[in-house]
This record gives structure tokens, sequence and C-alpha cells, in this order.
């Protein structure tokens, strides 16, 4: 992942623990990249548009990957996603639903809306790690996409 | 002709039939024939009108009495049918309330397994053998409790009140299945039984099955519940053998789903099917019956079991039949 480990990613969650336990399992699989933090989804809309708080576009360059929680305060993950998926400046980044629980009506919703992937999140922390590591391969080392 | 006649002296009333006929004489000149007389004959007939009488009268008050019945029951039905839409609702509530919650227990679970996993990482120098041991067992009832809530979800999960019927081959359904757990195909015999073996010789027996109509993804569950129930209580030291037969009627595809294991007491056949009973304690949680039942009422089917210490159990379960049309 020599080629790829600059691109930045932004994680887009309002729970602490969750936020540690990604960062952890990115380290543990050797993911050095950039991490953002946006706290819900109004928070990251601003970071992706260069507005609010982020109005400096050097402080939230544009991310090579999305990781996305669905259930948050203000602007929860459904709605940035939709966002996200109708913005012709923003539908190509890849924007992976990171949840609890398979939950048949939610996948089936955030696929419809653009999901690139839903990934049900693994009690065992090794498992998690596996699997963030694949999800960080592909998709910042395998993949080609374009940028507008 | 009937004729009213009132009894001289008498207040009673009789009722009589007339029968009269004219009487005609030849005319000795004339020879034509001349009008001589009447003869009447008076039959009282006052006992069969009365009974006819009251034989309308009891025709009449049956049929008041059969259209109030007929209300009252087209009363009952209507409350029956609002009870039932109303404990839909209710049901309805209570399962989003139990997906919500599980839902909700999962996240910190995963956090509290995620934090020791990281306290073994970070400090498994400091900890002693002991202080392991602990943690051993709380990741144990970590993923215990994380089986639990899945299942929860399973059982809860909004959207399953859909149920999306096509007609399909439950053998096919078993034989995906049983290949999940390690079965493999060894057999057919003659009668068309297809037979399944794992590692330790325990057996999924499947007979010729009929076409059912029916949701295929929650009968996959039934399957499987049933199934893994069949081969988990099996006696110590004999291999299980579940055998999978089904009986049609014009309606209905009864299966059956006979195990050669420890069996179940009576007493308990109905409380199996609650959530959360268990008989004894096993790694299960209890819900994977219940699903099974709340699987079969959502497609208008019925599930039961009969069971004989160790003998075994048979579980049934009803379906419609392929052919039938009125399944919502």
């Amino acid at each position: 992942m020599n080629k790829s480990n600059s691109i930045p990613i932004l994680l887009v969650e309002d729970d602490e623990d969750n936020v540690l336990i990604l960062k952890r399992a990115l380290q543990k699989c050797n993911v050095t990249n950039p991490l953002y933090i946006a706290a819900d989804g109004e928070d990251a809309y601003e970071f992706l548009t260069h507005t609010g708080a982020y109005e400096n576009s050097q402080a939230s360059p544009r991310p090579g990957l999305i990781f996305l929680d669905l259930n948050m305060p203000r602007m929860d993950g459904r709605e940035l996603l939709k966002k996200i998926k109708s913005d012709p400046s923003l539908q190509f980044i890849p924007t992976v639903v990171l949840t609890t629980s398979k939950y048949e009506r939610d996948m089936q919703q955030t696929y419809n809306i653009g999901a690139n992937s839903y990934i049900t999140k693994p009690i065992n922390f090794q498992e998690f790690v596996d699997m963030i590591g694949v999800i960080c391969e592909y998709w910042l080392a395998v993949v080609e996409i374009p940028m507008y | 002709m009937e004729i009213e006649f009132n009894v001289k002296n008498t207040d009673d009333i009789f009722y009589g039939e007339v029968n009269s006929s004219g009487m005609y004489e030849k005319n000795g000149v004339t020879d034509a024939l001349e009008f001589d007389g009447t003869v009447g004959v008076i039959r009282d007939i006052s006992e069969q009108k009365k009974s006819r009488e009251e034989l309308v009268r009891a025709h009449d008050e049956l049929e008041i009495r059969v259209a109030k019945r007929t209300n009252e029951l087209v009363e009952i039905n209507k409350t029956l049918k609002q009870e039932i839409v109303e404990r839909k609702i209710s049901n309805k509530i209570l399962e989003e309330f139990a997906f919500a919650t599980s839902h909700n227990l999962k996240e910190p679970l995963r956090s509290i397994s995620g934090y020791f996993e990281f306290l073994i990482e970070d400090y498994s120098g400091q900890l002693g053998e002991g202080a392991r041991n602990y943690i051993d067992r709380i990741q144990n009832r970590i993923h215990k409790m994380a089986r639990l809530i899945d299942d929860l979800l399973e059982i809860s999960q909004p959207g399953r009140h859909q149920i999306k019927p096509v007609r399909f081959e439950s053998i096919e359904i078993i034989a995906e299945l049983a290949q999940s757990m390690q079965f493999s195909e060894t057999d057919s015999d003659e009668r068309g039984n297809r037979i399944f073996c794992d590692y330790y010789n325990n057996r999924i027996i499947v007979a010729p099955l009929p076409m059912v109509l029916a949701d295929p993804l929650q009968i996959r569950l039934v399957f499987k519940n049933l199934i893994a129930n069949g081969l988990k209580f099996h006696k110590p030291g004999v291999s299980s053998i579940v055998r999978i037969l089904a009986d049609t009627s014009e309606t209905h595809v009864q299966s059956k789903i006979i195990d050669n294991g420890i069996g179940i007491e009576k007493r308990y056949w109905g409380n199996i099917f609650k959530s959360f009973y268990q008989l004894q304690n096993c790694s299960g949680s209890g819900v994977s019956l219940a699903l099974c039942n709340k699987i079969i009422e959502r497609h208008d089917g019925k599930i039961w079991c009969e069971s004989e210490s160790n003998i075994g159990s048979t579980f049934y379960f009803t379906l419609a039949n392929s052919t039938n049309d009125e399944i919502k």
C-alpha cells in the first residue's frame, strides 16, 4: 500500500469507543493513511464541502475512503450518504457503511442510496482487524476511482 | 272448502272440512236430469289445523332465533377481527422495541470485548494467570451474549412480517443446509430417500418432499433450527439420525422432523416454543424454536411436537400446498 498511504480516510462516527477501536484496527493492519474524524453527518458534510468549520480546504482534504456509521445525532448516515451520492463532486468517493447488526432493511436502503459496501462489524476484534485490512487494501490500493 | 263453525251452546270453535255434491234424478217424461238436492259431509279438522298453525309458529320463532344468533356471531366475528388487528399492531410494536433494544445492546458489548482484547495486548505482562483466566471467562460470556442478541435481532427483525411466498422444493434448501453443517450426501435408497452424513456418522435422511408455497428464506431458518435441534440433543454415545418426511393433503403439506434423541417430557411440549425457554443448560439461547413458531404462524401454519423420553422427538409443521393459491 505504498503509493496509496497518503490518501486520506474519513471516519464519520459519533461513538468515541468505535473511533478508538477503528483507529487501533487500522494501526494493526498497517494502514497509516491520515485519518479524519467527523462526529456526525452534518460535521462530515461540512468537511466534504469545505463549509462551516472547514472553510480552510487544507484542513479538510478530499478523502479517498469514507467509513460511515448509520445512527448518529443531527444528520444520520443515511442522509449523509444521500447527499454524497447525489453530489457530482463527491459521488465517486467510496463509502463503506459500518454497522453492528445485519438489519436487512438498513442494508437494502443503504445500497439503494448508493453505499459501496455494507459491513457488519464482528464482536471479535481480530476479525474486525482482518475485515478493515481487506476493505482498505481494496478501496485504497486495488481499485481505480475517477476524481469527479 | 274450509268453514268455521260455532258449535251451539259452547264457545268452542271447530274447523271443519266440507265435501258436498249435488244429486240429480232423471225426469220420467223428458228424460232430462233434474236437480234433486245436496249431500254434504262435514269433517272436524280442528286438530290438524292447530298443529299446522303450531308448526308455522315454531318455524317463525326458529327463523327469528337463527337471525338473532347470526347477528350475534357477526358481532363476535367483528370483535375478534378487531382484536387480531390490535394484537398484530401491539406485537409489531413489541418486536420493534426488542429490535431497537438489542441493536443498541450490541454496540457497547462490542466495545467491552474490544477493550478486553486491548487489555490483554497492552498489559499482558502485568496480568497474572488468575486475571487472564477471568478475562477469558468474561470474553466467553460476551460471545454468548452476542449470540443471544443476534438471535433476538433475528426474531424481532422488522419486515420479517412480510412473507414472500413462492413455490419451491424443500429438498434444495435442506441439501444446502446439510452441506453448510458439514454433512455430505452419501447415498440414496430405493425409496428415493437422500442420505447426508457427517464425520461423526450423524445422519440426515430426507424422504421425497412435495413442493410448498412459502417464503424460502424463512422456511430455511425453520429447517435449520429443527435439524440442528434434532442433532444436538442426542443420547450419549449414540449418533444422531434426523429424518425428514412430509404428508400432503389437498390444502397443506405437513412436514415431520424426527430425531432419535433424548426426547422431551410431555409437560414441556408447549413451552419449548416460547422465547428463551430452555430445558437444559446448553449453548443455545432458547430462541430457535420460538423463531420457528413465529415463522410458521406468519405462514398461517401450525407447529407442534410429540416426543418420548429416550426414544426421540418428532416436530411437525404445516405449510400451504403449492397448488393452494389462497395464501396471503
